[in-house]
């Protein structure tokens, strides 16, 4: 795919980068600097660190933990069916387990899990010191420890959720779901998707603007490809449970009859919902890991990998396609015979895709001289176990057969063999391959190939057996059976099976603690022969020079990169700026566009993850005011952490390697700030418009009972607020050269934003439209209370403006933060207005 | 922008044919039979339009990899395949629609 030279992005001059690797040595003491700058934590920093050579292990080590803790949970479960009608655990002791086991699965180990390789794995293969936001990396980390085991604990009180992991209403509502165990999911499940979208954030962002120069994207290696899909999958995807989990809560909570039909609620919206997130899920997990193996299987078979850029396509078609297969899971719920079909058509085209990637794999294994080391055998295990998995989901897109397996073992069989073959052997094969990487000695061959055995075979035991019990018609979730109908054998083999998949995963266990060891002055090194930049010498500054990338493996193609980027012959060898810091590249030609200083560890996140997590924790034991303070501190902790950020700094400019100078401040689309508000406001995009389709899907439910809307006038007032509002903050940007103007101005924008939703909910209530009432009144709510939020958050950086203005920094040298407080007005403004024409005229301009 | 763009192009065409596609069917599950008729045909008309709109991005890059831009050949190459996996699928998936009306 190479070809001839292509314009500059940003008006750099690539020839520049002929200047590298420079000539003659460093300066005395540059290295020394910059491991000062970078040095190791000490006592109680290893807390507060925010360096990813940390972070990344911790996270990753957390999400092991839950899948250990969650594997425990199937072992129990294993053994209640090992034979009929057993007692080890009651029936409702067992809901509450398989509950768990699929909800720590999938929300506690398998997103995080992935999300965590790529904090730990991006900023070396990038060539970055760090992604941009490390602090965000690590507040998203301990968010997720802290409330992921404050989640897990609700076992061992009673109290944790026993619906199933999709938490189905009407089974979830309060009628049959009394207590606050269903809570403990919709709100345990709060942090971990702030958690998530943060993760996504960070990785978007550090992929397209923190790669080495001249990664184009035809260099741009295929796990770095793989998380950005992944990353943007995420974004789109999650907005949706966040939707579901909230509008669930809001109806246990306060009764807005979302799902209740008797108020003209539907419990199916909740499934629409819930599967719009909960089926790209699955391929949110499976694209980090099909990165890893198209990072692994050339590796282990030294050889390019074959098809890159159909890979490549791949992804991007799985990203997509996935989005159009929800409903898949609703195939007996009874929707429309024609959209069933356009469904099932969708299923089986999203297999193309990963046939793709598979077909990929096994010509790169063909054409290459395969190595049947662990992570090799991971690799090829992983294979196998996908295309099984991947098969019997073709067989369960085919509607008919899906209306017979629906709900049967034979689906539990099926989504065990994707996510195990599709992630958790990938995983396993990373694990092994990447560990030399941060670990001073690699794992053991010997003990890996035990692992591997063990968990290949129980796998396949455990897994097996359930597609005949699920075809000889046993349902999942039961927690016994009756003796007689042929179930017995294959339930037996099955928790053998499971018991076997454990002792591998123990050998695992041990392996780790006998050879992994992070965080120390050496590592293992490139035992597997890989040919990315992970592999560059590094220190906990990444590496010590960033390098210009030409190839797509530049460890193999690039002769003495090693030798020149140790000795700081490529950009960045030291700290001019005396901080830490990285290069800012260009999103698709990665041409060197600024410096960006880093931040310093500071206990602020920890604070703002603790106190985030204490939040959502006390709020389902219903310490409402304990609640309230928590989240009042997590936001006070934010906002010291961001204190810190858009100072300029006194250098504007600063050699960056062979006389080459770049900018120090960065504003606008070339800032990573900027990308991440866009992000972020994406977000805000996807809640609202899946706010939309829940409006319209329950008016399509019972229209005869829609009331019309509140008179014009307000509709007009609100109207002129909002795009006031929004204008005056966007123009703030605009007068820089009088702080006090665009201060004002910003305060000014914020204020009529919380007049226009004034206005709009006044109205609504001076009809009568109440929440509790009606589907119409509940969603309208809904709509608003979302409208609410963000002009909440729009009052609170208002503030902050004017705080800021009051110290003095506000002003043309650092126009960032008017910037993003500008965007984020806007977007508030037209969220708002969205909201407001489409609750007014539908349905009532279609009469 | 124009890069991502051309990338995202084609796949973003499915994506809205997918939406507008199940909007319509759903619209024909709750409206009457002398309704369904037109529907249908907005629907094969939209197919149409995208599938040729589809196949017009895909040829567009293809043409630019001959010159290439931002991106150098990988993006039109890439862009000029999706857009072509685009067209397909759009035909896939609204397949079912157009065979049973």
């Amino acid at each position: 795919m190479n070809g001839p030279p292509t314009p500059s992005e940003t008006g750099f001059d690539t020839a520049l980068y002929e200047r590298f690797p420079t000539k003659g040595r460093r300066p005395k003491g540059e290295l020394e600097q910059l491991e000062a700058i970078w040095c190791a934590p000490r006592r109680w920093e290893w807390i507060t660190v925010i360096n990813n050579n940390y972070v990344g292990v911790y996270y990753v080590g957390a999400a092991m933990l839950f899948f250990v803790l969650a594997g425990v949970l199937a072992l129990l479960m294993r053994t209640q069916l090992a034979l009929p009608m057993q007692g080890v655990l009651a029936q409702e002791t067992y809901n509450q387990i398989f509950t768990m086991h699929g909800t720590v699965m999938m929300f506690l180990f398998a997103v995080p899990a992935v999300e965590a390789l790529g904090v730990l794995l991006l900023p070396q293969m990038l060539g970055a010191r760090d992604l941009p936001f490390p602090r965000l990396s690590a507040y998203a980390f301990w968010a997720y420890l802290i409330g992921g085991l404050a989640f897990f604990c609700s076992l061992f009180f009673g109290l944790a959720p026993n619906g199933g992991w999709f938490m189905y209403p009407p089974l979830t509502s309060t009628t049959y779901s009394p207590g606050i165990n269903a809570d403990f999911w919709l709100l345990g499940i709060g942090f971990i998707e702030i958690s998530a979208i943060a993760g996504a954030i960070e990785i978007i962002v550090g992929v397209l603007k923190t790669r080495a120069p001249g990664m184009t994207l035809d260099k741009l290696p295929v796990f770095a490809w793989a998380m950005l899909v992944f990353a943007g999958m995420i974004i789109i995807a999650f907005p949706s449970v966040i939707l579901a989990t909230t509008l669930l809560e809001l109806e246990r909570a306060l009764g807005w009859p979302f799902f209740d039909a008797t108020r003209g609620g539907d419990p199916m919206l909740w499934q629409h919902l819930f599967w719009f997130f909960g089926h790209p899920e699955v391929y949110i997990i499976f694209l980090p890991a099909a990165g890893a193996m198209s990072t692994i299987v050339p590796a282990v078979a030294r050889t390019p990998l074959v098809g890159h850029w159909l890979v490549v396509l791949a992804f991007l078609a799985t990203g997509f396609i996935s989005f159009g297969v929800w409903a898949h899971h609703m195939f007996t719920t009874g929707l429309p015979g024609v959209s069933v079909g356009m469904f099932s058509a969708a299923s089986m085209a999203v297999s193309l895709p990963a046939g793709v990637q598979v077909f990929s794999w096994i010509a790169t294994v063909a054409s290459g001289r395969m190595k049947f080391n662990a992570p090799g055998l991971f690799v090829l295990g992983s294979l196998l176990i996908f295309v099984m998995g991947g098969l019997t989901g073709v067989m369960a897109a085919m509607v008919p057969f899906d209306w017979q397996a629906h709900d049967t073992y034979f689906i539990v069989a099926h989504l065990h063999y994707v996510l195990i073959g599709g992630m958790v052997f990938p995983l396993f094969a990373a694990i092994y391959y990447w560990t030399p990487m941060v670990s001073a000695h690699p794992l053991s061959e010997r003990l890996g190939r035990w692992t591997f055995g063990l968990m290949f075979a129980g796998m396949h035991l455990a897994f097996l057996p359930m597609h005949l019990t699920g075809l000889m018609g046993m349902p999942r979730r039961v927690y016994t059976y009756a003796a007689g109908r042929d179930w017995e054998w294959p339930n037996l083999i099955s928790s053998i099976g499971a018991f076997v998949f454990a002792a591998g995963v123990l050998i695992w266990v041990i392996d780790m603690i006998r050879n992994f060891r992070p965080f120390g002055f050496s590592e293992a090194g490139n035992v597997y022969g890989g040919g990315g930049l992970e592999w560059l010498p590094a220190g906990l500054y990444s590496t010590r020079s960033i390098p210009v990338v030409t190839s797509l493996y530049p460890l193999w193609d690039q002769k003495n990169l090693a030798r020149d980027v140790a000795a700081g012959r490529y950009f960045l060898p030291g700290a001019p700026t005396g901080g830490r810091e990285t290069l800012v590249t260009s999103p698709v030609n990665a041409e060197p566009q600024h410096l960006l200083r880093m931040p310093i560890p500071s206990g602020w996140h920890v604070w703002a993850a603790v106190f985030t997590a204490g939040f959502f924790l006390l709020l389902t034991v219903q310490a409402y005011a304990a609640s309230v303070l928590s989240g009042v501190l997590a936001i006070v902790c934010v906002l010291r952490w961001c204190w810190f950020l858009d100072h300029p700094l006194p250098q504007q400019t600063v050699d960056v390697g062979a006389g080459i100078e770049l900018p120090t401040y960065a504003s606008g689309s070339s800032s990573t700030g900027w990308w991440a508000m866009v992000v972020t406001l994406v977000v805000g995009g996807m809640v609202l418009a899946m706010s939309v389709f829940s409006y319209v899907f329950l008016w399509s439910r019972s229209p005869d009972t829609w009331r019309p809307p509140p008179d014009t006038t307000s509709l007009a007032v609100a109207t002129a607020s909002a795009i006031g509002g929004g204008a005056l903050a966007l123009l703030a940007r605009r007068q820089l050269g009088r702080p006090w103007l665009a201060t004002a101005m910003v305060i000014a924008g914020g204020a009529l934003l919380g007049l226009a939703f004034g206005v709009d909910l006044s109205s609504w209530r001076s009809i009568g439209l109440s929440p509790q009432a009606s589907a119409q009144g509940a969603i309208v709510h809904a709509i608003l209370a979302w409208q609410g939020f963000f002009v909440a958050v729009a009052a609170i950086m208002a503030l902050y403006v004017l705080l800021r203005r009051l110290y003095g920094y506000v002003g043309p040298d650092r126009p960032a933060t008017i910037e993003l407080v500008g965007l984020f007005l806007a977007y508030t403004a037209g969220q708002g207005l969205v909201g407001l024409y489409v609750t007014r005229l539908f349905p009532a301009g279609l009469a | 922008m124009n890069t991502w763009l051309s990338l995202l192009g084609g796949l973003a065409l499915w994506a809205a044919h997918f939406l507008a596609a199940y909007a319509i069917a759903s619209l024909v599950d709750i409206s009457s039979y002398e309704h369904q008729a037109p529907l249908t045909w907005l629907l094969a008309g939209l197919t149409l339009a995208c599938v040729l709109a589809a196949v017009a991005l895909a040829v567009r890059a293809w043409r630019a990899s001959r010159r290439p831009g931002l991106g150098g050949v990988f993006v039109p190459r890439l862009s000029a395949l999706a857009s072509t996996l685009a067209a397909i699928a759009i035909v896939w998936q609204s397949a079912p629609f157009l065979w049973r009306h």
